[in-house]
């Protein structure tokens, strides 16, 4: 459009067919908006759908729900089952959280700051958990952790979703990392301050955003992680995710309306925090 | 080290600059030399400037000092200390980036109290030091603001006022003024100054602007491809540079091609466009190997040129343009074999009968050229 | 010059951690990686072939069962139906944000960033309450009378690929939008400028320009595809197996694990040699 008026005479020339092809791209923007909005609309109900239906008084599916009732949700609370499998999911997330964090940022400093040999191929290896099919490490890690006890196991658990988080970290803090000023370390060891304080007083609070993206990425790619819980879980130790696996197959009721729209919500609380600081960090950069 | 800073604290006399020593240093990046062999003692209080062009060396030279590089051979010495190994937190030397550097996440005051803190100094010991350093700068007041609500020349001096917080014996500077613009850049280069001379310490600066080197400097070296090619005052670079690179990288230089038509022991003839001049052979840069014959480069300030009235043993050619610079013109001359030269002409000379096109007569003051032999 | 300066300064060996510092910090991660993600998926592979005397017969299973094949196939058209799906729906949603600003494009962007970081088990579990039989869609329809008797949706290689295409988009739109959001906006006012309508703009400018982001978003969503396990095996059913839940039922039910790790084995080259491929395209993240 304003490219028109600000060729005055093509805009002279072409003033007849102008007008005429003025209503088509509005036709053809309303359409692509209509379509647009029908893909959106696609993309989000059936992920807020857990909501309403964990609302309904049907003891079964039913749609539209009638009435409105949170005694889904106490079941849930009260059910034994759910609760320990919840906080067996919400602790291994908390462990997977800090070891992924510590090893992620620990190793993004050494291959952005330092000197390895095979860095470059080390980083690669380091992003294969996010490619390699999830069926494969569940059945290998199973393969692996059966003989030895770790399937069912807290530390299992941790040990595995660590890998396949920590992916997750190199990627914000390396990036925090390339963004920052070398210098600024440079002129802390300067000011007499060692290695680790350097990191510590310097290097940290200025990658800090990247790292809590990371912290919360690695927590969500736990506490959601369905595939490879699903096969190392174990009648005793056994995450949420492998819990609603179990009732879906066998025991469709509104309580796992109910239990996965508290995993929803727990993880749009999550994200909404990086978001937050993304949009700070935005703001803060010059 | 925390023990110089506390006596200093406590009113006892400054700390002065001290001397480095730097003996045959080199530093290699697989078979990249980015310094090659050097050599350099720097006084004791002395503000030496290292100037080049880029990728000559400066910033590694320097890195090595602050113990950012290792060094490939080579050894350095602070008074009488071996610093080669020193890791840079334990050198106790001052260092001013760039771009600054300051840390974004701390106030001013913070950034300024951070050498001390690292060194171990007590909150009441360090806040007297912070202040006593940021008025040094005149920036007392601002203490308190984050280095983002600064401007560029602001951030660069709490720079200055972090590098010389624990009283170092020496200063590095990289290219501390070259993100700002020339008048900021020049009121600055003033503030060094002052504080140089006020507290002794030992500065060594680079920068690969050669005004900002003649202006600063008590010393100069002028480095490329990794090597000191001149080391001097700014006088004497400007006066008597010994290369050719030398002479064209300080202050404005016209070359002009000769052959050597004569020689004895005390002076040489030259034969250039069609003239002959003779120079003393004090005048030669450089190796000295001249012979009959043999070309010659001869390097002229546009204020050893001046233009005359009559072709009489003077370059003829045609001017091209002329340039206002206030106190003096610059004529832009090409001569008839085809040099470009700049030839500097006061103001005043309005009836020099120089006119802005046409023909012109350059004479060339004979005492006061170089002659650069054996290079193209 | 100052480029250059600052260049010069910048570099990253000043002052960079020595080699055992190094090695120190990233000890912890090369252990990790060794012991929870190269041993066991090497001693998956290392099963699939010695039983314990080398054999090919798991790999040779493969192809010449027909059952096998033919799952084999179905994944690969799954995962190529899904990703066209994806691009054909996704792309417009990329198209729409990148010229979007404010408000909007945080709408838009929070409609695709909120499904990517909803569990996946959840929006499987969505779709099988839309599909049922007396699911959303059915008692939807024929409350409208359009159908008398309630539809067959779940458990159907349809439902697997519409579920899946919902799951998977977001990996689509996200490339492509950020290789739209590179393409100056001046390209497309020149090309108008020069008298091309806006379709013939965005076929000659817009279109060639985002490919970097069609073709990452098409691999990302082609390989997650084939290796995708929860969908499938909570819409798809017994049915409609994949390879993914053929994995899953040779350990699970059949305890076969030789000839899972061959299963393993195929998917696995087939994925990283994808990659490798279309190395240059992809970067990794769920970020936007
Ligand atoms: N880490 C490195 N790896 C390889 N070569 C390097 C490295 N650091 C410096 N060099 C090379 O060493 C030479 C000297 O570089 P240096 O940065 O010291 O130059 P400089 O004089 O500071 O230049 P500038 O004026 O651009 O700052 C250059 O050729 C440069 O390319
Ligand atoms: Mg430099």
């Amino acid at each position: 459009m304003s490219t028109l008026s600000e060729t005055p005479a093509l805009d002279v020339l072409q003033s007849p067919p102008a007008s005429r092809a003025a209503l088509s791209p509005h036709l053809g923007r309303w359409l692509l908006h209509g379509f647009v909005g029908l893909v959106l609309i696609f993309l989000l109900l059936p992920t807020l759908l857990v909501v309403p239906m964990s609302l309904g008084e049907a003891s079964y599916i039913q749609f539209p729900p009638k009435g409105f009732t949170l005694k889904w949700y106490h079941a849930y609370f009260a059910d034994a089952d759910w609760m320990s499998a919840t906080w067996f999911s919400l602790k291994i997330a908390v462990a997977t959280t800090v070891s992924a964090t510590i090893v992620g940022t620990l190793a993004s400093f050494a291959i952005v700051r330092g000197s390895l040999p095979g860095a470059a191929a080390l980083q690669a290896l380091t992003l294969a958990p996010l490619i390699v099919p999830h069926i494969v490490l569940a059945v290998a890690l199973y393969l692996v952790f059966a003989p030895i006890g770790l399937t069912g196991n807290f530390f299992g658990f941790a040990i595995a979703h660590t890998m396949m988080s920590v992916p997750y970290v190199m990627l914000t803090v390396s990036a925090s990392l390339q963004r920052i000023d070398p210098a600024l370390e440079l002129a802390a060891l300067n000011c007499g301050a060692t290695r680790a304080q350097a990191f510590w007083h310097v290097v940290l609070p200025n990658i800090a955003p990247g790292v809590a993206a990371g912290a919360v990425f690695a927590f969500l790619a736990s506490f959601d992680e369905a595939t490879v819980a699903f096969f190392i879980s174990g009648v005793e130790g056994k995450t949420i995710t492998r819990k609603l696996f179990e009732d879906i197959d066998y025991n469709l009721t509104p309580v796992i309306a109910a239990a996965s729209t508290v995993m929803v919500v727990i993880s749009l609380v999550l994200m909404g925090g990086v978001e937050w600081l993304r949009s700070r960090g935005a703001k803060a950069a010059p | 080290m925390s023990s110089d800073v506390l006596q200093a604290s406590r009113g006892l006399s400054p700390p002065k600059g001290e001397a480095i020593a730097i003996k045959g240093i080199s530093k290699r990046f697989g078979s990249i030399v980015g310094v090659d062999n050097v050599d350099l003692h720097v006084e004791a209080g002395e503000f030496l400037s290292l100037l080049g062009p880029s990728g000559s060396g400066k910033t590694t030279l320097l890195m090595m000092l602050a113990g950012f590089e290792t060094p490939s051979s080579g050894s350095i010495t602070l008074g009488s200390r071996d610093l080669t190994h020193v890791p840079p937190n334990k050198r106790g030397i001052g260092m001013v980036f760039q771009r600054y550097a300051l840390f974004p996440h701390m106030s001013v005051a913070q950034n300024v109290a951070f050498p001390l803190k690292m060194r171990g100094l007590a909150k009441a010991e360090i806040a007297p030091l912070v202040e006593q350093a940021l008025a040094r700068v005149r920036l007392q007041d601002y203490g308190g603001r984050a280095p983002a609500q600064l401007s560029g020349g602001q951030q660069q001096r709490v720079a200055v006022a972090r590098a010389l917080v624990f009283q170092p014996p020496v200063l590095l500077m990289d290219e501390p003024l070259g993100a700002l613009d020339k008048k900021l850049r020049e009121e600055l280069q003033i503030e060094i100054k002052t504080l140089h001379a006020s507290l002794g310490v030992t500065i060594i600066y680079v920068t690969h602007d050669q005004e900002e080197a003649l202006t600063m400097s008590d010393r100069i070296a002028v480095m490329d491809k990794g090597r000191i090619q001149q080391l001097g005052s700014p006088v004497s670079l400007y006066h008597e540079p010994n290369s050719s690179f030398v002479a064209d990288f300080i202050g404005k230089m016209n070359f002009l091609k000769g052959i050597v038509s004569g020689l004895d022991d005390r002076s040489i003839a030259i034969t250039v466009s069609g003239q002959t001049i003779s120079v003393a052979r004090s005048q030669l840069g450089g190796r000295d190997d001249v012979a009959i014959g043999r070309p010659v480069q001869i390097a002229a300030r546009p204020e050893s040129l001046s233009p005359t009235q009559n072709g009489e043993g003077a370059i003829a050619g045609d001017i091209e343009t002329t340039i206002f610079l206030g106190s003096h013109r610059t004529l832009i001359v090409r001569s008839d074999d085809g040099t470009q030269l700049q030839v500097q002409v006061p103001s005043s000379h309005r009836d020099s009968g120089v006119e802005q096109r046409g023909r012109a007569f350059v004479r060339l003051d004979p005492g006061a050229v170089r002659v650069f032999a054996g290079e193209d | 010059m100052a480029n250059a300066t600052v260049a010069a300064t910048d570099r990253a060996t000043a002052g960079q951690l020595s080699r055992p510092a190094s090695l120190t910090l990233a000890l912890p991660l090369i252990l990790l990686l060794g012991l929870a993600f190269l041993l066991p998926v090497a001693k998956l592979l290392w099963g699939s072939v010695f039983t314990p005397s080398p054999t090919a017969e798991n790999y040779l299973r493969i192809v010449q069962e027909p059952i096998f094949l033919k799952i084999l196939l179905r994944t690969v058209q799954t995962a190529a139906v899904v990703t066209c799906l994806a691009f054909v729906l996704g792309y417009p949603v990329a198209l729409v944000m990148s010229k979007l600003g404010g408000r909007a494009a945080m709408l838009v962007a929070a409609c695709v960033l909120i499904p990517l970081w909803t569990s996946v088990l959840v929006r499987s579990y969505a779709w099988i309450v839309l599909l049922q039989r007396t699911g959303v869609v059915n008692s939807t329809l024929m409350s409208w009378g359009v159908i008398n008797e309630p539809l067959k949706l779940i458990y159907t290689e349809g439902a697997v690929i519409v579920a899946m295409t919902h799951v998977l988009m977001p990996y689509m739109i996200l490339p492509i939008f950020s290789s739209l959001r590179s393409i100056p906006p001046e390209l497309d006012r020149a090309a108008r400028n020069l008298g091309a309508g806006p379709w013939t703009s965005f076929i000659a400018v817009t279109l060639p320009l985002s490919l970097p982001g069609i073709y990452a978003g098409s691999i990302m969503v082609f390989i997650l595809a084939l290796g995708f396990y929860v969908t499938p095996a909570l819409v798809g059913g017994p049915q409609n197996l994949t390879i993914a839940t053929l994995i899953g039922q040779q350990t699970t039910e059949l305890l076969n694990w030789p000839f899972a790790g061959a299963l393993a084995g195929v998917l696995l080259v087939v994925t990283l040699g994808l990659v490798g491929l279309f190395r240059r395209f992809l970067r990794f993240g769920k970020g936007a």
